[in-house]
């Protein structure tokens, strides 16, 4: 069950001219069946950079994969050839992309847009497909006539259910969603969480959820992933990660949110900026921003240290209590 | 209780379109006391950049008025208002589009004193650039470097830098952390709060981000296509809020504990347009409490306990 998907030393870096940014640095995770992983970090952590690499759409170049590997379901991803790739994407893994505003096709009425996944992975007549995508759109909440308008006749809300229904129309068994709520307002949010709820009860597909919104990831995760200068800084299931976290950024990167439930005098901030990625510090990654630095973070690299089962932070200090004063 | 430093009175903006008028602001009211920090809450298309825009005369309104220390805006000529905004000034959402790119950080923050202090030598102005960097935490090394080469958060510093530099007392911040990340939002925010206990500074803290505005406002209005549909201090719209909308849009946040329970109120459907809009209460087709009441006469809006709300709903609890 662990091993439906398994990412081990994932390494992958941009080039441009005689600048490397180093985007993904040994990035090691795993996604079980049915398992909702969140995915959380700041704009340049490198979430986007794994998911892409997973489904091996990266840009390339200027990407480059370096090292690392991604099983799923016993397959070497980066070892297929572009055939047997092809019917992976969207049949097994699918992905909802940030915007939907520019994510569907203006010219084609959402309804083709839909069959073209089903005609693409399925055998059936244009019929049935067409059929099918009129249910799919119920699914998610739409009424079938509208298969035949157009993106622009839908709103936001609506537009990222038509993303929705294309990615679920293959039952796809890996789902990758990348901030899907993040373009749309909080109430139109609400909806496609709602949405998203009931599709994982009926469904049961494994996905990955890449959000910056740790509300969100409390809402529908199992498990989560705190990303930080392209690597894992701590993992664990939602209710270990949210009563204890161990790694500082994960620590600071709670304080930071204003809480809508509770009266606070100053938001606490990380001092400093997300490290350059051209230019990633020695040692732990998060060293110059932390108030629990000390000489060996600065040269040696923390690895995982356990604090039950499934939660681990690299953090030399993880097992320590949590110093609120620092 | 304070003087009001600025208060909008039957406030109206309605744009001619294609299909007929649309009704961004329709007769919204409200006052900020000096000091204070007004919130104006709502989703996109609601009207609450327009509001912050017309209450500048970044456009012109179609109604209503505008009056700063008791004097209405609207009527001056554009000589007056142009020293009226040495007192009023804005910070836009986006640091990545609101900073010319050909200018450098100096430049940036200058332009606005080139304007509206001639006579002011360029020693003098750079000194005055130089202190504004330091109040709104910019280094001094980076005077001459150029937007693209700055991160999101210190560009939305060099945003409040430019506000600032005319030494004005209402500021209106429209979105100002929205394009920002967690951990730079938190810091602007503190800076934002600084800032108006240093220089006594008046704000109008326009956001779609429910948990940002309650961290910053005295006052909290929300508003639904054009109209306010709520306004009361912050605690007393977030412990008892009137308002069916109000109170989805409280359940919508998501709530970063795996534990909590969330009793959501999910609103069906979109923001309806805001082009000729039906009578009644705009919001009357999402809300669930709808009565036959509520498409014939939009609901004024009265006092219920400590807030304001427009709601036939809350009549009978009308004091």
């Amino acid at each position: 069950m662990k091993d439906f998907l398994r990412i081990d030393g994932l390494t992958v870096e941009y080039r441009s001219g005689n600048r490397r940014v180093h985007a993904v640095n040994e990035l090691d995770l795993q996604v079980g069946e049915g398992e909702v992983l969140g995915f959380v970090g700041e704009t340049g952590a490198g979430k986007t950079t794994t998911a892409l690499s997973i489904l091996r759409i990266l840009p390339d170049p200027p990407a480059k994969v370096l090292g690392g590997k991604v099983i799923f379901k016993d397959r070497d991803i980066f070892q297929l050839s572009e055939r047997e790739m092809r019917a992976i994407r969207g049949e097994e893994i699918a992905m909802i992309f940030q915007d939907p505003m520019t994510s569907l096709d203006p010219v084609k009425t959402v309804g083709d847009q839909i069959c073209e996944m089903i005609l693409l992975h399925q055998h059936c007549s244009r019929k049935e497909a067409w059929q099918k995508a009129g249910d799919m759109l119920e699914t998610v909440g739409i009424d079938r006539e509208r298969a035949s308008e157009y993106p622009h006749q839908f709103s936001g809300g609506m537009k990222q259910r038509v993303v929705i229904a294309i990615a679920l129309s293959c039952k796809p068994a890996l789902l990758i969603a990348d901030e899907p709520t993040t373009a749309l307002d909080v109430t139109i949010q609400a909806q496609i969480l709602e949405l998203m709820k009931e599709l994982k009860k009926e469904y049961q597909s494994s996905m990955i959820l890449i959000t910056h919104d740790l509300g969100i990831v409390a809402e529908i995760c199992d498990n989560v992933a705190i990303m930080y200068a392209g690597g894992v800084v701590e993992y664990g299931n939602v209710y270990d990660i949210y009563k204890d976290p161990r790694h500082p950024y994960t620590q600071a990167l709670f304080d930071s949110i204003p809480d809508v439930h509770r009266i606070q005098d100053r938001l606490k901030v990380i001092t400093g900026l997300p490290p350059d990625p051209t230019d990633i510090p020695s040692g732990c990654p998060f060293h110059p921003r932390c108030p629990h630095c000390t000489e060996r973070c600065k040269t040696e690299k923390p690895e995982a240290v356990y604090l039950n089962e499934t939660h681990w932070a690299k953090c030399f200090h993880a097992r320590e209590g949590r110093n609120d004063n620092g | 209780m304070g003087e009001p430093l600025l208060e909008v009175r039957h406030l109206k903006k309605y744009f001619p379109t294609k299909k007929g008028l649309l009704y961004a602001v329709d007769d919204v009211s409200f006052s900020i006391e000096e000091g204070k920090t007004l919130g104006l809450v709502g989703e996109s298309g609601c009207g609450k950049s327009t509001t912050g825009r017309v209450i500048l005369r970044l456009h012109e309104a179609t109604g209503g008025e505008v009056l700063y220390r008791g004097k209405n805006i609207l009527e001056l000529s554009s000589r007056e208002m142009r020293e009226m905004r040495k007192k009023m000034q804005i910070v836009f959402q986006d640091p990545y589009s609101s900073l010319n790119p050909r200018l450098s950080v100096k430049g940036l923050i200058e332009e606005s004193l080139l304007q509206q202090s001639r006579g002011m030598s360029s020693a003098e102005r750079e000194k005055k650039v130089l202190e504004i960097m330091d109040m709104v935490g910019l280094e001094r090394r980076l005077a001459h470097s150029y937007p693209h080469e700055l991160d999101g958060g210190r560009r939305q510093r060099i945003g409040i830098a430019r506000a600032l530099i005319l030494e004005p007392e209402f500021v209106v911040l429209d979105e100002p952390v929205s394009a920002l990340d967690v951990c730079v939002q938190a810091q602007i925010l503190n800076l934002l709060m600084d800032l108006q206990k240093e220089l006594k500074l008046t704000y109008l803290f326009i956001s779609h981000n429910l948990s940002v505005v309650k961290h910053i406002s005295d006052q909290i209005a929300v508003m639904y296509l054009g109209k306010l549909v709520e306004m009361a201090d912050h605690e007393t719209i977030f412990n008892a809020p009137q308002h069916p909308y109000t109170k989805a849009l409280l359940s919508a946040i998501p709530i970063p504990d795996p534990t909590a329970q969330t009793d959501r109120i999910i609103l069906e459907g979109d923001v309806t347009s805001p082009i000729n809009p039906p009578p009644g209460c705009r919001f009357r087709s999402r809300c669930r409490w709808a009565m036959p009441e509520c498409a014939q006469c939009a609901p004024e809006l009265m006092q219920v306990g400590n807030s304001t709300v427009a709601c036939h709903l809350c009549r009978g609890e009308q004091k």
